[in-house]
This record gives C-alpha cells, sequence and structure tokens, in this order.
C-alpha cells in the first residue's frame, strides 16, 4: 500500500504522452457506474448506510486485482489540499470532492484504475489510457468489473441493465472519454463546426475537468451520451471512429497554419515560451494557454529542447492543488502565481 | 420581421448560438445566449446533457397533463415518491425502476433512443427480456398534509454538490440557421410548449443536417 504524498513526486501513466495520437488524444477513459444490490441508492442513503457501503465495498476490493501500487484515499478524512490534488489528476471528480460523509477512491497500477466509492452510485469504475487506447481501456475494466461482481452482487435488471442513481447512465453505465488537444482548431476558428457535428450525432463535449468547467489550454473531452441500447464494444467503435476523424481536423489546420501563417505561429509559439521562462508571477489561466501553445510548437517541432512529456506534465502539476501539494503547505492565490512561475521556471530551465 | 439574430454575450464576436435560460438557486431566471466557442468555455455544452434529463421530465409531466390526475406513487422499499424523482431526476433504489416503470421506459427511450439494455451482463443474470413483466406493486402514497409525509421528508436531502448542479438548467437549445423557425421555436419554449418544441428542434436539427450534406 503506498500513500498519497508518493503520488505527487511522479507521473501518472496516462499524462505520459507516449500512447497512440499522443499529439492530439491525450487520454483514453471508460468508466463504469454501479450499484450493489439489496443496498439504497446514495440519494437516499443515511450517513450510517454510506459508512457501511463504503466498508462493504473496501473489503470487497480487497480481494480484486487493480494491479500493482494501490492506494485507498478516504475523502471524509483527506485534506482539502488532497482532495483538489487528486482531482486535477483526474482520480476522483468534483461530485466527490465536494460531497460528504464517508466516501474514498482506490487507485492503482500508476494511477490508470481509480475506482470511486460512494460518488453518484455504489461505485464509479475507471480505467485511464495515455494516447487513443480504447480497446486496451475496455479490455482492462471489463476484467476488473468481472473480478468485483464476484464480490460484490450489483443492482443489475433484465431488461434496464446495470441500474443507476441518474436515468442518463443506466444500461451499460459506461461513458467513454477522450481528452483532446485542439489549438489549431481554435484558432483557425473551425471548433464550432466540430462541436455541431459531435452534439449532432450525440456526443458531448466538455473541458478539462468536466462539467462546469472552463475548456481552457484548448482542452476538450469527447463522450458518448446515451448508455443504453447499445453493447460497450459498439459504444466504443461508435466513438473511437469518430476520434480519427478529429485528429485529422486539427492536423490539416496545424500544416496549414505552419504553412500559411508561419510568422504568426512561431511569434505566438516563441512568445510562450519566453513567458513561461521567464515569469515571475503568473495564473492558472494564462499558464494553460500559453502551454497550449507552447505543446502545438512542440509537436510541430519548433521547440527541440523541450520534452512533450514535460510540457503535458506541467499543464497538471501547475493546478493550485499539485503547487500546494509540492510547497507542503497551503498558499493565497498571490503566493501560487508566485509559486507557479518559479516552479515552470525550475522545469523548463529559465535561466535567469 | 428580420430581428438582428444575437450576438454571443461573452465575446462579442459570433452569433449566438447556444440560448440557454437557467434558474439559480435563488430562483431567478438568467438568459444567456453565447457562440459554441464560449459556451463549450465555460462547461455549458456539457451541461445540456443534465438539462435534456430536466427538459425531458418536464415533457412527460405535460403529457400527463391532459390525463387524468394520477395518484403519486411512492417506492416500498426507498420511500421515494415519484414527484420526488422527477423533482431530481434521481432514482432512491434499484426498484424505482420497476415501481415507475411506465414513465421510467417513456423517459429512457427520450434520453438513450431505447429501452432495452443491450451488451455486457453479470454472471447469473437473466439473459432473457421479460417484455410481460408485470412491475411490483407500488403502494399509492397518501396524499400529502400540510405537514408532509414523514418518510419522504427523511429520505429527501439536499442533492450534493456544486452549485453549477443545484442550478437547474430548465430549458436549452442549439439553433444555429432556419431562423424563423428557431423563432418559432423561442416563442414555444417561452409558452413552456415544451413537446412542440423538441419536435420543432428535431425538424430543425434535421435540416440543418441535410444542409451540411450538401456543403
Ligand atoms: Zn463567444
Ligand atoms: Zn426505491
Amino acid at each position: 500500500m503506498i500513500r498519497i504524498d508518493e503520488l505527487a513526486g511522479r507521473t501518472g501513466e496516462w499524462l505520459r504522452g507516449t500512447g497512440p495520437e499522443n499529439d492530439i488524444v491525450i487520454s483514453s477513459r471508460i468508466r463504469l457506474a454501479r450499484n450493489v444490490a439489496e443496498r439504497p441508492f446514495l440519494t437516499v442513503a443515511s450517513h450510517k448506510v454510506k459508512a457501511e457501503l463504503e466498508a462493504q465495498i473496501r473489503t470487497g476490493l480487497e480481494s480484486v486485482n487493480l494491479g500493482p501500487g494501490r492506494l485507498y484515499v478516504s475523502l471524509k478524512d483527506a485534506s482539502p489540499v488532497d482532495r483538489q490534488f487528486l482531482m486535477e489528476r483526474h482520480l476522483i471528480s468534483r461530485d466527490l470532492l465536494n460531497g460528504e460523509g464517508d466516501r474514498g477512491v482506490a487507485i492503482a497500477n500508476e494511477e490508470t484504475v481509480a475506482i470511486m466509492v460512494n460518488e453518484e452510485d455504489h461505485l464509479r469504475i475507471q480505467v485511464l489510457r495515455s494516447g487513443l487506447q480504447l480497446e486496451e481501456a475496455w479490455r482492462e475494466i471489463d476484467r476488473i468489473d468481472d473480478e468485483i461482481a464476484a464480490k460484490l452482487p450489483y443492482a443489475f435488471h433484465a431488461q434496464f441493465g446495470y441500474l443507476t442513481a441518474c436515468p442518463t447512465n443506466a444500461g451499460t453505465g459506461m461513458r467513454i472519454s477522450v481528452l483532446l488537444h485542439l489549438p489549431a482548431l481554435v484558432m483557425t476558428r473551425q471548433i464550432d463546426k466540430v462541436f455541431q457535428a459531435l452534439s449532432r450525432i450525440n456526443f458531448s463535449v466538455r473541458g478539462l475537468y468536466g462539467e462546469g468547467t472552463q475548456a481552457s489550454g484548448n482542452f476538450y473531452q469527447i463522450s458518448n451520451q446515451a448508455t443504453l441500447g447499445k453493447a460497450e464494444t459498439q459504444l466504443i467503435t461508435e466513438l473511437a471512429n469518430v476520434v480519427p476523424e478529429i485528429v485529422k481536423f486539427e492536423r490539416h489546420c496545424r500544416e496549414k497554419l505552419a504553412k500559411e501563417q508561419k510568422t504568426n505561429l512561431e511569434d505566438r509559439v516563441y512568445r510562450a515560451a519566453g513567458t513561461l521562462r521567464f515569469a515571475r508571477s503568473i495564473s492558472t489561466e494564462e499558464t494553460m494557454e500559453l502551454l497550449s501553445s507552447l505543446r502545438l510548437g512542440s509537436h510541430l517541432s519548433l521547440l527541440p529542447d523541450i520534452e512533450p512529456r514535460v510540457i503535458n506534465e506541467l499543464f497538471i502539476s501547475t493546478q493550485p492543488g499539485h503547487l500546494q501539494k509540492h510547497e507542503g503547505r497551503p498558499l493565497s492565490p498571490q503566493e501560487r502565481d508566485l509559486a507557479r512561475a518559479g516552479f515552470i521556471r525550475g522545469r523548463l530551465g529559465g535561466r535567469v | 420581421m428580420a430581428s438582428q439574430q444575437k450576438m454571443c454575450e461573452t465575446c462579442q464576436e459570433s452569433p449566438a448560438t447556444v440560448h440557454l435560460t437557467e434558474m439559480s438557486q435563488q430562483q431567478v431566471v438568467l438568459e444567456r445566449h453565447l457562440c459554441d466557442t464560449c459556451a463549450a468555455k465555460q462547461g455549458l455544452i456539457g451541461k445540456m446533457q443534465m438539462s435534456l434529463v430536466a427538459e425531458l421530465l418536464g415533457n412527460l409531466k405535460d403529457k400527463q397533463k391532459g390525463a387524468a390526475k394520477e395518484p403519486d406513487i411512492r417506492c416500498p422499499d426507498c420511500g421515494i415518491l415519484y414527484s420526488d424523482f422527477r423533482g431530481k431526476a434521481r432514482f432512491g433504489c434499484a426498484r424505482d425502476y420497476d415501481v415507475f416503470r411506465k414513465h421510467v421506459v417513456a423517459l429512457l427511450e427520450k434520453i438513450h433512443g431505447a429501452t432495452e439494455h443491450v451488451g455486457k451482463r453479470p454472471k447469473g443474470a437473466p439473459k432473457a427480456v421479460p417484455k410481460t413483466a408485470t412491475p411490483p406493486k407500488a403502494a399509492a402514497a397518501p396524499k400529502a398534509t400540510a405537514a408532509g409525509p414523514a418518510t419522504a421528508t427523511a429520505a429527501v436531502k439536499p442533492s450534493k454538490g456544486t452549485e453549477e448542479k443545484s442550478k437547474e438548467v430548465v430549458e436549452v437549445m442549439k439553433a444555429k440557421t432556419v431562423a424563423t423557425l428557431e423563432k418559432e421555436l423561442e416563442k414555444l419554449i417561452k409558452a413552456e410548449e415544451y413537446e412542440k418544441a423538441a419536435k420543432l428542434r428535431d425538424q430543425i436539427r434535421d435540416m440543418k443536417a441535410k444542409k451540411e450534406t450538401k456543403e
């Protein structure tokens, strides 16, 4: 069993930027919503029932193979900084962070597996992979789901499938999300077209940290909307078919920018590099914007001295929770802006 | 007749294509008009999914208005009423799916375009879909008095989550071209004619899809 502090010193597998199509596809994620049979949903569960459920599920999970390096974090006991830190790493949702009472998350296998306990449903099983690896993620989560089902019988209905607290998740209980970096589509004002096309074929688009968050840094999550009436593999195929189209479009726009607006583009990329390497105080918002340009430049071979992986990590490690974890104490927003600038200078080899 | 198209309230650059009305916690109705990019930046495109449920539940409610008033249904296991479910769009327990079956089937059809699970099943789970399954008996709830039914009150706790979640998006729609139909749609929504509005919305969507393929 490892501790949460050990996560801070390293990077989850999904952030390494090594998977297929990694110039555009950051990660592939599959999430299954499950409830334990014969127990009330969390909508009506008392504190006592919630505590029992957490204990029952934790015990059940102990004998499930989640991969090496397991960690369980009780959100009730976790500090605000730790909670924020876990959310920024995509290991817990905003709802679990802001929830109340007994709840937690089991994390394993270099953060590719995260199982939230007592979120909106009793279990929210998540498998994350870097790049476009939906089928691999499915094979892993399918196995884990089977193992859990053998320990904790699920609420399942012959007609409606896996029963969830919200009717939007019923059936497969599966949400597939692919996180994309689409700066060129934004710069060339083509992004609206993509959104319209996606919403027409029933995919939803959200920002880096899900609903209600800004799509800062030009990151967009594409997910399936319907969860009932189609098999898991079909839902995956549908998303897996649409992602390469978006990737192709983004690449096309990147090439176009590089050809037709070369000076403009280079100016933008190198100004971003300059600011990030020398700034003394910088907000999260500005950081995301500039890192986005840096990432684009890196994949267009304009910045051979910066590893793409370093840029990927900076998107997460410059978030407020991560900075405070790194500094080892809570920081005011102003202190964070100073710490953030210093952290980035260190990572990007700013000289001064 | 041609009134100017609204511009996005955030960037003031692109025409507003996402129009939504939200209810804040203070019950203030906020009207918002944004372009796709700004709506996505503010996470509002994702919100549509949840608002869709609210919209559909409103739609189902309208449908029932004409019919004779049905007594509210209470789940004997978790104690929630159908009206609770309609208010929060969250079930209280697995049995609710059968207790509110009639409504659930209609709702799932609207959300997913399907009412039957296809896909994996836990080992030992029944394979066949019992189409003629009779829903378990549901206890009709006593008429709520001023004091309110004690069990229901105990069962209903404020839903967790962020401010954004507590806001109820009453109506969301996406539109672009086909200006006249859109105006009509706006009128229908103002008049809370959700059923007609939903039909018109689909019609507009189809028209746009056709237009897109021609381009
Ligand atoms: Zn705008
Ligand atoms: Zn119930």
